[in-house]
């Protein structure tokens, strides 16, 4: 496996605001690789930068092992923030320009819309586009070249859950094919949908590095509530096998070894007097996982 | 370099802002070259005898024609200087020439891209006063002997040169002012006010350091073509000093663009 993307100590500033932290990013070929993190923690400028429209402050990066060139973007397929194409445009003559600019044939235009179910408007001009067929757009864009990278920043944002399902298939899709995707993403479960691996960032800095698989692999969490929440916790205090206890909202939730049962710990309430109010079990998932990062740096 | 101009001409072809301010620029100048006709219809009859010379009024006579119509046609170039800030911030706000960037374009190409679109735009209007000085010239003229037409064609490369550079100035400023409103009005006022202001308050008018300010370049090329007074010279060919001053413009100006959009983040 070879390495597709190096970033070392790439580093951001506006004035006195570092946008991004020395930031040291690996990404190997066939990884699908999630930037996570909340709105403004540096996602779009980590991608503006290694896509060579953001001016790092210091800091640099590689596609392939080679130093950032026109040439090297060529082989990468691309959106940042959201679908830009010429308003005044129709689908079809928008890609004739990325297929001029990416140095490749025009035979493709027809596939690439057929696979994201824009063929039949693709006479249409792009300012009549709803926004989940711009999203898709720029995905068809994105894969015109048939790069070996794609880079989606926020590819659901703002998009009705039908919309949101759909670029989610047609993603699982582009991912079977073996391609890299690099998926700047705040929403957590698309990244668990989709990625095998991920990073998370807050604030401009990377607090997290690596696989999907084993962030939620042997983590069961329980949540628990009940009318007297000071009993509770000091019953819940004495459990065994509690790995973490926070209190979220209206219950408790526990971070448990895979052993503890429900049973177990509604047996233990009752022989105490205790009646939860709420009671449920749930195999890990990256929310809880990425919360906890994020709470670990708070 | 074929590749950029089909690039471009996708990019034009089907954006009727930009064919409509064209029309407008070609009809601008139809209607104020035809000025002179005007002009010999008004001087011809008073009180039922010629008042003047028509030959001495007639400005559609060559070789003079020439130096007369691109002098009256430079002043409508910014109609095309608005016809490139359009188009560039329009690249800027849809955030296309960002796209146009990741897609693998250099910002040296996005560049050259649009010297390109301003060359053909200046060759277009060198073209259509070329055909409308020889059409007012069949028409008007006393004489159309090609001896006298070919003379002071120095007249018409100058007026491609101003154009052309007017545009790539205002492609700098496209780039520069990021709001197409704010650039158009700042081009706008420079050219016809803020320069002369400047130089009419503070510098010798003829100086050197007047003239080398990029608009009282590009109009020292072609300069006003009737005497007023009745031993003033009258420009009969194009200055060697101007032409070079306003091709180091040209070159600047694509320089200083380049530099924009080099240190700018997208």
């Amino acid at each position: 496996m070879s390495t597709v993307l190096q970033t070392n100590n790439l580093t951001k500033q506006y004035g006195s605001l570092t946008a991004l932290h020395p930031l040291d990013l690996s990404i190997e070929e066939g990884q699908v690789f999630g930037l996570l993190g909340p709105n403004g923690s540096g996602k779009t400028t980590t991608l503006g930068m290694i896509l060579g429209v953001t001016n790092p402050t210091s800091g640099s990066f590689s596609w392939y092992g080679e130093i950032p060139s026109p040439a090297a973007r060529k082989k990468v397929g691309a959106i940042l923030e959201k679908p830009c194409f010429y308003p005044y445009l129709s689908a079809k003559k928008n890609l004739q320009i990325v297929a001029k600019i990416k140095g490749v044939t025009e035979d493709r235009i027809g596939e690439v819309l057929q696979e994201v179910g824009l063929y039949d408007r693709m006479n249409d001009n792009f300012e009549t586009y709803s926004l989940g067929m711009k999203q898709r757009l720029a995905i068809a864009s994105a894969l015109l070249a048939n790069p070996p990278v794609l880079i989606l920043d926020e590819p659901t944002n703002g998009l009705d859950p039908q919309g949101i399902v759909e670029i989610r298939e047609i993603i699982q899709r582009i991912a079977a094919s073996g391609k890299t995707i690099i998926l700047a993403s705040h929403l957590l479960d698309e990244v668990q949908k989709v990625c095998t691996h991920f990073a998370v960032l807050n604030k401009g800095k990377k607090l997290f590095q690596g696989s999907v698989t084993d962030a939620i692999s042997g983590q069961t969490i329980i949540e628990i509530g009940a009318s007297d929440m000071n009993t509770l916790k000091a019953a819940l205090e004495k459990l065994g096998g509690v790995k973490n206890m926070v209190l979220n909202g209206s219950h408790f939730r526990l971070e448990v070894e895979p052993e503890v049962t429900i049973e177990y710990i509604s047996k233990t309430l009752m022989e105490q007097g205790i009646t939860p109010t709420h009671l449920n079990k749930n195999e890990g998932s990256l929310e809880q996982e990425f919360m906890k990062i994020l709470n670990q740096h708070a | 370099m074929l590749r950029l101009f089909q690039i471009e001409w996708i990019k034009v072809k089907s954006n009727r802002s930009f064919w409509a301010l064209l029309l407008l620029y070609i009809l601008g100048v139809y209607v104020l070259c035809s000025i002179g006709t005007g002009l010999m219809n008004m001087t011809s009859s008073v009180n039922g005898e010629p008042a003047m010379d028509l030959s001495t009024m007639n400005m559609y006579n060559f070789p003079k024609a020439w130096h007369n119509l691109t002098y009256i046609a430079s002043f409508l170039k910014i109609f095309l200087g608005i016809t490139m800030i359009v188009g560039i911030s329009n690249e800027v706000q849809h955030k296309t020439m960002r796209q146009n960037i990741i897609d693998g374009m250099s910002k040296v190409e996005f560049i050259i891209s649009k010297v390109i679109t301003a060359f053909f735009i200046a060759l277009i209007s060198t073209i259509f006063i070329v055909v409308l000085g020889l059409y007012f010239g069949n028409t008007y003229a006393d004489n159309m002997a090609w001896e006298l037409v070919s003379q002071r064609l120095d007249f018409v490369g100058a007026f491609f040169l101003q154009t052309f550079t007017f545009l790539i100035f205002s492609l700098f400023l496209g780039l520069l002012v990021k709001s197409s409103g704010l650039a158009i009005v700042f081009t706008i006022a420079y050219s016809l006010l803020i320069e002369n202001f400047f130089t009419w308050i503070f510098l010798d008018s003829d100086g050197l350091f007047a003239s080398i300010l990029p608009m009282n370049a590009l109009d020292n090329l072609i300069q006003f073509p009737i005497s007023l007074t009745p031993n003033a010279e009258v420009q009969n060919t194009v200055g060697l000093k101007d032409t070079l001053i306003c091709f180091a413009w040209l070159i600047l100006d694509i320089g200083l663009s380049y530099l924009v959009l080099w240190k700018k983040d997208l």
